[in-house]
């Protein structure tokens, strides 16, 4: 079983070869569906290469444990070590005497990231080879191939950064994904949401991730290698870790503090947690299936994968309970701000933010198996929730037309019950999944995390089964309004697009665009909702499957299982009754309240949210995200464009002013010295004349105004020039 | 033969670096009809020989990137030299050129940028006969300088680098181009004045112009009377009388001239606040003006600053590095900064070149500055690598961004970036590859400048860390000044007069196509690059990482 592993490469590398055939050979990027089709396979095939990964490393292990030694004073105590391990590697660059070696690794926690993206990336595939149908553009476009493309790229960074053996291969995979995630959320760049949120997305988590690579950088100087793994000269190495989990560095924090603190700001940036979390639901403006590949199987899976990867470092650094701070701030927050949300994307877009932080949280209080656990079983439930979001936006455009603001506003659904069946009840695996009920995927890697959570932190126990209540209530509200009830699409609510901020717009006025009247005129109409085809509903079945049942890789409670925790090497979590108990009673309790609270609401478009005349204020704020892009948008970006207005001021009105003032100067006083020359020298000395008349006609033939001239004059100078710097000195 | 230098067979460095002028004869022979097209693909093909010989000199194993001297394993080994007599009386000055890890990752940029800026000026129509001779002439000065091993003869190659691109700024470039001809020409000449005199002093404290032998006197590894460089100096100053009124510290004078030398460079890389021709000088000249200007010129005083400035005053090098590397931060910050304010597009990209050349900065800094870490010399040699690599991916990605400005420029007639706006729409292959350009730009992993970042980041953080940490917010500035240049041309609703531009020919795919592709390699697999640097890099922070 060797072979797995032997070709393992070949995973990330099939997809990038479907991206480089995409977009370099003409034959296959001018048709759609070759496009597609190239894409579908090449990713069919790493599908296969990774679950074949997985089955052989299940059955026999990746290869010898090195268990770390036990040879530094107190080192290795408790330390993950990720077991066994598989690796190749090459060299990528000299650095003075020592080399950059690169690779990929498998091991138990890739081989099941490995699994989860290629199947989850796959369905996305099939699911946008429907939903990008109706994507019309002029011919020699080929946007669709475009899309294909990047996605295939997409998967193919994440593919790499999970297999990834080397800190260094894994930013850079990390910051391809950030490239990806660019071109795709604005993927209709000539809408300016598109666009903006495009820009908004890169540089929110450029932010984290400069941060990233100052530690990335850190840690090279420190350890001399960025090399996975226990072994010698590696970065988990036992004593290596030692050594900078005492070093000090700087304000009375550790070496290994600093480090895990800067690495963390990468995953704040990547996996949206607060307060870099703005950019995630602006991320909606990309086509559907970008936002289930973003939200679930790629991107801010990334952020929590790199602290589960590098945990040893966390582990000694001390910061862990910052790392469950601020995942669990992030989960309560964001749960609250997708109770006031109306686009269906974005309530999903939010509940993403609200799962990290438990992942996250669940990383910072020491539950690193729950945190992978959670971080798998969520990209099923959210992928196959996107795309069943992507399946009703898909449908509703048929009743209300191609515009995201009405066909994304759950206030215009209602009662697609009837019209989209498979769409219904695979969503509601989803649903019931997220919201935590037994026996979907969601209870039990949930109940994992909050039984460790029970078990170490109160605090963090008592805030995650708050953000659980509420992840049941504001689900239960978005299948209640969007599902049951009335269709109100047909009076449709007017649409009042977010006011866009921009300070570059400057005075630009634009024609109308002709495409967008064309998209209009091939996927308008005011007919009813429709379920989707067959090759949309497929993948959301298929993802239904995994989302009931992907839980019993570890279904300690009743079941007695505990595969993950026996593949991953860590030590399984007694199960407990009765916070499995109490979790599903919050999430009973938050499903009924909803239910009776939305049921009979919404019997119009235009209607307010029964919420709203209660929680008054609190409303107003949840429903503008606690004001936080208002904020940001107040003091961080306008005091860049302040900067950039007084960068440039200082070139031009004082260090060009300075320059400008020197060279008149200089000029002023060869107009002097030129007087003071002309009358000493010339007073009297009419003698002189003549030959002053000579040498101004061969100046008036110098001043010929031919470069050439100029060239051979200059040349001669210089020679002269030369001749008498080698003489004369 | 001294064992650091290994002669040439046949003058292949004397080849690639005086072939141009024969293309330069050729533009002023070839006649000049039919718009000049026997003079345009005339220089294009044999520009296409220096690059040639260069490949050569890579792949054809005559260079040996790993040779140190037999006698002391610090110093590497300068290959491919000739060296004859050139001046003998009253001073002495060598013709000596040569190659080392240090002048050829340039070389090769040059090589490469030549036919590709000969391309670019396929659309010259004024006096095409003197605009490609003087082409040439630039290409020769810069393959000179690059690879010109005695000051007599380096100081004459970097004059003559200035006269034909001041000609070329001032005879084919922009509304604004008399202004900016003058302040590139000046402002250069002035800088370097200093460093003139400084050499015409150290030849009469060392009797010698070599900057070879300068450089291991400056290293201590060669002593006149048992006197280093500093001592030298210091000899000579106490001869001229001047202690008396200026101090007997040796690092004092040693501190003159190596400022003196390195704000000519510095002016050269437009060090901040040295900077300000820059803007000027590239928005204003031709296409492949600017192309070469940004993608070679600037890097002449970055080279400067490692051939010169570092190997001969390691000790005031290592004193200045804080300043350096504060300078080299202001132009990061400023000049990402004060391009987020700029409309004109070339106006934009020459700020985002002050910002890479403030990295540039940085990295040399990091690479002298005092210190020591686990890394050891490691990071200094990282840290120059990246210099090294930085360089190389600037100058594609910049010759590649000013190219396809220029080529906006010949579709719409201007380079004001409100008047851009979704053209990604009607040129959907010209927004990728200049995208490509973009990213390579903004340091995105897996193109060449990712990798220069990273390592000028490894060198910083070692012994600079908080120029390293606040270097950062510049990278994220330039992302979004270039993000929001790309944005204000090619996204957004398209304007109707712009629905009919053409998309990318075929033509200016194959001009730029090279560019891309070789930051990709680079990108990808930067040992290719790096294997050729690394030796010396490591030979030349060895005398730092004391």
């Amino acid at each position: 079983m060797h072979f797995f592993f032997e070709w393992a490469w070949l995973i990330p590398i099939f997809p990038l070869l479907a991206f480089v055939a995409i977009t370099l050979l003409p034959p296959i990027g001018r048709d759609r569906l070759v496009s597609a089709g190239v894409a579908i396979l090449a990713l069919a095939a790493s599908t296969l290469l990774a679950w074949g990964v997985l089955v052989a490393g299940a059955s026999q292990g990746f290869g010898p444990h090195v268990a770390a030694g036990g040879d530094g004073p107190g080192a290795g105590e408790g330390i993950l070590d990720f077991g066994g391990a598989f690796t190749r590697s090459f060299r990528w660059a000299p650095v003075g005497t020592g080399i950059l070696e690169m690779g990929y690794r498998l091991d138990a926690p890739v081989a099941l990231m490995l699994a989860m993206v290629t199947l989850a990336s796959l369905c996305i595939h099939i699911f946008s080879l429907g939903y990008m149908a109706h994507d019309e553009y002029p011919r020699h476009h080929q946007r669709q191939s475009r899309f294909f493309s990047f996605i295939a790229l997409f998967t193919a960074a994440m593919l790499t950064m999970v297999m990834a053996d080397h800190l260094l291969l894994f930013f850079i995979a990390w910051e391809i994904m950030g490239l990806c995630s660019y071109l795709l959320i604005g993927f209709w760049y000539f809408r300016q949401s598109a666009y903006e949120a495009a820009k908004k997305a890169f540089i929110t988590t450029r932010i984290g991730d400069v941060g990233m690579l100052l530690g990335i950088v850190l840690l090279y100087n420190q350890a001399g290698s960025l090399q996975f793994g226990t072994g010698e000269g590696q970065i988990f190495n036992p004593a290596f870790l030692e050594r900078i989990r005492m070093e000090p560095g700087v304000l009375g924090f550790s070496v290994a503090a600093i480090i895990a603190v800067l690495l963390f700001m990468g995953t704040i940036g990547k996996s949206a947690q607060f307060p870099l979390h703005v950019w995630l639901p602006d991320a909606m403006e990309g086509p559907t299936p970008v936002s289930a590949l973003i939200h679930a199987a790629t991107m801010v899976a990334a952020g929590v994968f790199l602290v589960a990867r590098t945990y040893p470092i966390f582990q000694v650094s001390g910061v862990l309970p910052f790392v469950a701070f601020v995942g669990t701030f992030t989960a309560l927050f964001a749960a609250l701000i997708a109770v006031a949300q109306y686009d269906i994307k974005r309530i999903l877009a939010y509940s993403t933010l609200s799962q990290l932080g438990f992942m996250v949280a669940a990383l910072g209080i020491g539950a690193w198996l729950a945190a992978l656990f959670h971080l798998l079983t969520h990209a099923f439930f959210k992928a196959l929730l996107f795309l069943g979001s992507g399946s009703v936006i898909h449908g509703m455009e048929a009743a209300v037309g191609h515009d995201p603001a009405k066909a994304q506003d759950i206030r215009n659904m209602g009662g697609l019950k009837r019209y989209m069946p498979t769409t219904f009840w695979t969503y509601l695996v989803g649903y019931l999944a997220l919201a935590g009920i037994f026996p979907f995927a969601g209870f039990w890697s949930k109940d994992e995390i909050l039984l460790d959570a029970w078990n170490h932190a109160t605090v963090v126990w008592i805030a995650l089964t708050i953000a659980s209540f509420l992840t049941a209530f504001y689900m239960t509200r978005q299948i209640v309004v969007v599902f049951f009830g009335n269709f109100r699409g047909h009076q449709p609510l007017a649409a009042t697009p977010p006011v866009e901020h921009s300070e570059d717009e400057g005075a630009k006025v634009h024609e109308p665009l002709a495409y967008e009247a064309h998209a209009e005129a091939v996927h308008g109409g005011h007919g009813n909702p429709h379920e989707s085809p067959p090759v949309m509903t497929f993948p959301l079945v298929v993802l239904a499957i995994f989302a009931a049942l992907s839980g019993f890789a570890n279904a300690g409670l009743f079941f007695g299982i505990h595969w993950l925790a026996h593949f991953t090497g860590v030590e399984a979590v007694e199960p407990n009754l009765m916070v499995a108990g109490i979790a599903t009673l919050v999430a009973a309790a938050g499903i009924g309240l909803a239910w009776l609270i939305y049921r009979p609401s919404y019997k119009t478009a235009q209607d307010r949210d029964p919420l709203a005349a209660p929680l008054g204020p609190l409303y107003r704020a949840m429903e503008r995200k606690f004001g936080f892009d208002e904020l940001y948008q107040l003091t961080v970006i306008r005091f860049n464009y302040a900067l950039g207005a007084a960068a440039r001021w200082i070139d031009e009105r004082i260090i060009d002013r300075f320059v400008n003032l020197t060279g008149l100067g200089t000029f002023f006083v060869g107009r002097i010295n030129f007087l003071i020359d002309d009358i000493t020298l010339n007073s009297g000395a009419d003698a002189l004349s003549e030959s002053t008349i000579a040498v101004g006609d061969g100046v008036r033939n110098a001043q010929s105004g031919k470069v050439q001239d100029y060239v051979a004059f200059i040349f001669a100078g210089a020679i002269i020039l030369a001749i008498v710097y080698v003489y004369a000195l | 033969m001294i064992d650091y230098l290994r002669l040439s067979e046949w003058g292949i460095t004397s080849l690639i670096a005086l072939s141009p002028l024969v293309g330069m004869l050729l533009a002023l022979l070839l006649p000049e009809r039919d718009g000049g097209r026997a003079i345009k693909w005339g220089v294009f093909l044999w520009s296409l020989v220096p690059l040639g010989l260069v490949l050569y000199l890579w792949w054809g194993g005559l260079y040996d990137p790993n040779a140190t001297a037999p006698s002391n394993p610090n110093v590497a080994v300068i290959q491919l030299v000739d060296k004859v007599d050139w001046i003998r009386a009253p001073i002495r000055a060598d013709y000596f050129v040569g190659i080392d890890g240090l002048n050829l990752p340039l070389v090769i940029l040059t090589a490469v940028l030549g036919p590709i800026a000969v391309l670019a000026s396929f659309g010259i129509t004024t006096n095409i006969k003197t605009y490609f001779a003087l082409l040439m002439l630039v290409q020769t000065a810069m393959l000179g300088y690059f690879t010109a091993l005695n000051f007599l003869l380096f100081f004459l190659f970097w004059e003559f680098s200035l006269v034909p691109m001041f000609f070329i700024i001032n005879n084919w470039g922009g509304p604004n181009r008399s202004y900016a001809a003058f302040k590139f020409f000046v402002y250069t000449m002035a800088g370097s004045l200093g460093m003139l005199l400084i050499f015409q002093f150290l030849y009469l404290a060392t009797g010698t112009f070599d900057l070879v032998r300068l450089a291991r006197l400056g290293a201590g590894i060669e002593t006149i009377n048992g006197l280093d460089l500093k001592g030298l100096i210091f000899n000579y100053v106490e001869r001229l009388g001047i202690t008396g009124w200026l101090g007997t510290n040796p690092d004092f004078y040693a501190g003159i001239v190596f400022w003196a030398i390195f704000i000519a460079f510095a002016v050269k890389l437009a060090v901040w606040p040295f900077h300000t021709w820059l803007p000027d000088a590239y928005s204003q000249a031709p296409t492949a003006g600017s192309m070469l200007l940004a993608g070679v010129m600037s890097k002449m005083g970055a080279y400067g600053m490692l051939r010169l400035a570092l190997p001969l005053l390691p000790d005031a090098a290592q004193e200045a590095a804080p300043a350096i590397a504060i300078l080299g931060l202001a132009g990061v910050l400023l000049g990402a900064y004060a391009g987020l304010a700029q409309w004109d597009l070339k106006r934009l990209i020459g700020y985002t070149s002050i910002n890479h050349m403030g990295l540039v900065a940085i990295g040399i800094a990091a690479a002298a500055a005092a210190g020591s870490t686990p890394l050891g010399v490691d990071a200094r040699a990282g840290a120059i690598n990246g210099v090294q690599m930085m360089m190389i991916g600037h100058g594609l990605s910049t010759a590649a961004l000013f190219y396809f400005a220029g080529a906006l420029y010949a579709r719409t007639g201007t380079y004001d970036l409100r008047h851009f706006g979704g053209l990604r729409m009607p040129m959907p292959l010209f927004a990728g590859a200049m995208g490509v350009a973009m990213f390579a730009n903004l340091g995105l992993p897996g193109l060449a400048d990712f990798v220069g970042e990273f390592f000028i980041f490894l060198g910083a953080w070692a012994t600079l860390p908080l120029i390293a940490v606040i270097a950062v917010i510049g990278l994220i500035a330039s992302a979004l000044l270039l993000l929001l240049m790309f944005q204000r041309i090619f996204y957004g609703p398209v304007n109707t007069r712009w629905l009919g531009l053409s998309d990318l020919s075929r033509f200016e795919l194959f001009t730029a196509l090279p560019l891309l592709l070789l930051l990709l390699v680079f990108g990808v697999y930067p040992a290719l690059l790096l294997d050729l640097a690394n030796q010396t890099s490591l030979a030349l922070v060895s005398i730092f990482a004391r």
